[in-house]
């Protein structure tokens, strides 16, 4: 069971936790679990084809999934997987 | 011996004699000032008395490239237009991109000081180094492509480029901008009433002289590192593809949104105005799936291609020379307004460009008025009968009508700003302000990046989003360890806590401020080169500066560069009346956000603030009123400023 970190704002969404433990195999199904759990934290992680929205970014550990197999990912007992919208300036 | 990427010639210009001269400094000068701002105010401080009205003649109005403008490499193509301001009664600086500042530089300049006011409109033309006033009476009365494609007639040239105030000046809006390409705005602060006041209308460019570079190689190493580096930088390849209205989304999921006008922090309707949907449905080409090539655009030397082109028919049509909106007009028009219309926001963008007027004051100044509306604050007798409501996308427009051509009395009053505005309607207008010096605050709310609650307050020229790093860059569970390793030459290796304003946070402020400053100085985009998440960061600039100037410029040196700045800017408030009395938050931004989203229930508190001022000014050695003190100045060769306060 891996770990799921959020952004201190996204707390919000997951009832003032900024890391949860949740069931999954791979970086997928964790999500899954998690927006199962959080419905409120959907909308802002999928968008409503149930894609990943494009500007998060998912890290497991310290590489961003895309460099490894996506949401595919394996991901175990000591993984976390990091939550992290892109913010730029503008 | 000619200098490497600059000129060593700034052209002075006498409106009210009509006389034109160049100087050219020493090569000192450039080391010390380097460019942008920091040269603009070396000027207005030595020229402009003590106290001048701002749209007098006795205004100095700066037009300034740097020392590395032109360089071929992404993010250099800027230009720095500063004055007294209008609006906030302290220094005025606006920044804009485009191709107008390299084709200055290659016309043989590296900055403009403009002095008194011309008897009738002109405008300055500079051809490959020789430079005339021109009339411009024929210009007046245009909307800025307008202008453009005469002058571009008249000269027998399409590839001048045009920097100009439009309409809205003429009509006396307070906020009105300097456009050049017709998208490119140097919107705030006001520099384009500024520039009519002087009837300069405009000023044209030609120049095919580029500027010798110091070592050429190197530079195009530093050049190549970035088309490689892009894609797996997903913050700046975001940028690239959505623009900066890629943040829309990531805003409005941390309560960082301001919605009905700075009222909340959540948009419910964000996803209509994303930077998605407009890449998705609303750039031209998008259609047909062509929008990479078509609906994209760039600034000079640039590979990022981060500016977008909206082209739309049907109730809303927008002209793609007007380019498309930015996060900050979406902001403005979308959130702050309730509007959800991304079309319509486009056809504002539009407009703003076209009459040449900054989006961030006019679309806040709208919202200010449509809050004011609903709580009955004001009622139809001061609007002309309209009803203002929030989320009414053709109120929005019809109101930005009336603005734009000060057609009407509420349009004409609306074109003063909202606190100008708050303080004739009284009624408890006044709480609806979020302004700072007078001025608008943009899309960014310290509720939720907290240290920009301090630089908001303490930045010369009203609150800015881009003087400083944006707190997530270095809080826990945001910030990457390529941030953190370019923070950490700055003199920040640890994350800090999320939402906090202490001692530290101030630090990164301070420091991230200085940093911007230099940006703004060395005239880079801030979207390229940067602190934290940008293409390049610290070093790569300090290398960049070095193999375009021959000079061997540290990190540390670029930052004391941007410390100078911050601190002629102060020295000019100072000298003005302004100091910890201007850096001031609006009551707003002390009341509990409304509405859903993380933020709900949030607020700044006065302790924080005042606490976070304290801290500021003594890391800025700066006096507990927040004016610059004489030994500092003089650690920073700023000497002869001391003496002007």
């Amino acid at each position: 069971m891996p770990i799921v970190r959020v952004p201190s704002l996204y707390k919000y969404y997951l009832e003032g936790q900024a890391e949860i433990r949740l069931t999954g195999q791979t970086v997928g199904e964790t999500l899954q679990t998690l927006v199962g759990e959080f419905p409120k934290i959907q909308p802002h992680v999928f968008d409503s084809n149930s894609q990943l929205r494009r500007h998060i970014n998912l890290f497991v550990n310290a590489d961003n999934i895309r460099d490894l197999n996506g949401l595919a990912t394996q991901v175990g007992e000591s993984d976390v997987i990091k939550i992290v919208p892109s913010v730029t300036g503008g | 011996m000619m200098p490497y990427g600059y000129n060593r010639k700034i052209l002075h210009v006498d409106l009210t004699q009509a006389k034109l001269s160049v100087e050219t400094p020493p090569e000192s000068f450039y080391r010390t000032y380097m460019g942008g701002s920091a040269m603009g105010l070396y000027y207005i401080l030595k020229e402009m008395p003590k106290g001048a009205d701002a749209l007098s003649p006795e205004n100095v109005l700066t037009i300034m490239n740097s020392v590395v403008t032109g360089a071929a490499i992404s993010g250099q193509s800027r230009v720095n237009v500063s004055a007294k301001s209008p609006i906030t009664g302290g220094i005025g600086d606006s920044q804009s991109g485009g191709y107008f500042p390299a084709e200055l530089k290659f016309a043989g300049f590296d900055g403009i000081v403009v002095k008194g006011s011309s008897p009738k409109p002109v405008y300055l033309w500079i051809n490959n180094g020789v430079a005339e006033l021109r009339d411009a009476s024929h210009l007046t009365g245009k909307l800025t492509a307008e202008v453009d494609q005469v002058l571009k007639a008249e000269l027998g040239d399409q590839k001048i480029e045009i920097l100009q105030y439009g309409l809205s000046a003429e009509k006396g809006v307070l906020y009105s901008s300097m456009m050049s390409m017709a998208n490119r705005n140097n919107g705030r602060t006001g520099m384009g009433l500024v520039a009519h006041s002087k009837n300069l209308k405009a000023i044209v460019v030609r120049g095919t002289n580029k500027p010798e570079l110091a070592d050429a190689k190197a530079l195009s190493v530093i050049s190549k590192t970035g088309p490689k580096m892009l894609p797996d930088n997903p913050d700046m390849a975001g940028l690239a593809k959505y623009g900066t209205a890629s943040v829309v989304l990531p805003q409005h999921s941390m309560g960082t949104l301001p919605t009905r006008n700075y009222s909340e922090g959540a948009f419910e309707s964000a996803e209509d105005i994303s930077g998605e949907k407009l890449y998705d449905v609303y750039l031209r080409g998008a259609a047909e799936g062509k929008q990479d090539s078509k609906g994209r655009d760039t600034c000079y030397a640039c590979i990022v291609r981060c500016k977008r082109v909206v082209e739309l028919e049907g109730k809303y049509p927008v002209d793609p020379v007007y380019g498309g909106p930015e996060y900050e007009t979406i902001g403005t028009f979308g959130s702050y307004c309730g509007v959800k219309d991304l079309p319509a926001v486009s056809r504002a963008n539009q407009i703003c460009n076209a009459y040449g007027v900054d989006s961030i004051s006019c679309g806040a100044t709208i919202a200010f008025a449509m809050e004011c509306f609903e709580k009955g604050i004001i009622t139809k007798e001061q609007t002309g009968g309209l009803e203002l409501k929030f989320g009414d996308a053709d109120i929005m427009l019809e109101v930005l009508d009336q603005i734009v051509n000060a057609s009407t009395p509420f349009g004409k009053l609306l074109g003063q700003g909202s606190e100008r505005v708050a303080a004739i309607w009284g009624n408890g207008a006044d709480e609806c302000l979020i302004t700072i010096k007078g001025q608008e605050a943009p899309a960014h709310m310290p509720q939720a990046k907290r240290s920009l609650g301090l630089i908001y307050a303490v930045n010369p020229f009203g609150a800015d989003h881009q003087s400083s790093e944006h707190d997530w860059m270095i809080e826990d569970g945001m910030a990457s360890d390529l941030y953190m390793g370019r923070l950490a030459l700055l003199g920040m290796p640890e994350r800090l806590p999320a939402m906090s304003l202490g001692p530290d946070k101030v630090k990164f402020a301070y420091l991230t401020e200085a940093f911007y400053s230099m940006l703004d100085t060395l005239e880079l985009c801030q979207f390229v080169w940067g602190p934290a998440w940008t293409l390049y960061g610290p070093q790569e600039t300090a290398d960049m500066v070095n193999a375009v100037t021959g000079w061997d410029v540290t990190v540390d040196e670029l930052v004391t560069v941007g410390e100078r700045r911050i601190h002629l800017m102060r020295v000019f408030n100072t000298r003005e009346g302004m100091n910890r009395n201007a850096d001031k938050l609006p009551k707003k931004f002390y009341q509990a956000l409304k509405g859903e989203g993380p933020t709900a229930g949030m607020s700044l508190t006065h302790e924080e603030i005042e606490a976070a001022l304290d801290e500021y000014y003594r890391l800025s050695e700066m006096t507990p009123n927040g004016e610059p003190t004489k030994g500092k100045l003089e650690k920073l060769d700023l000497a002869w400023a001391a003496e002007l306060i």
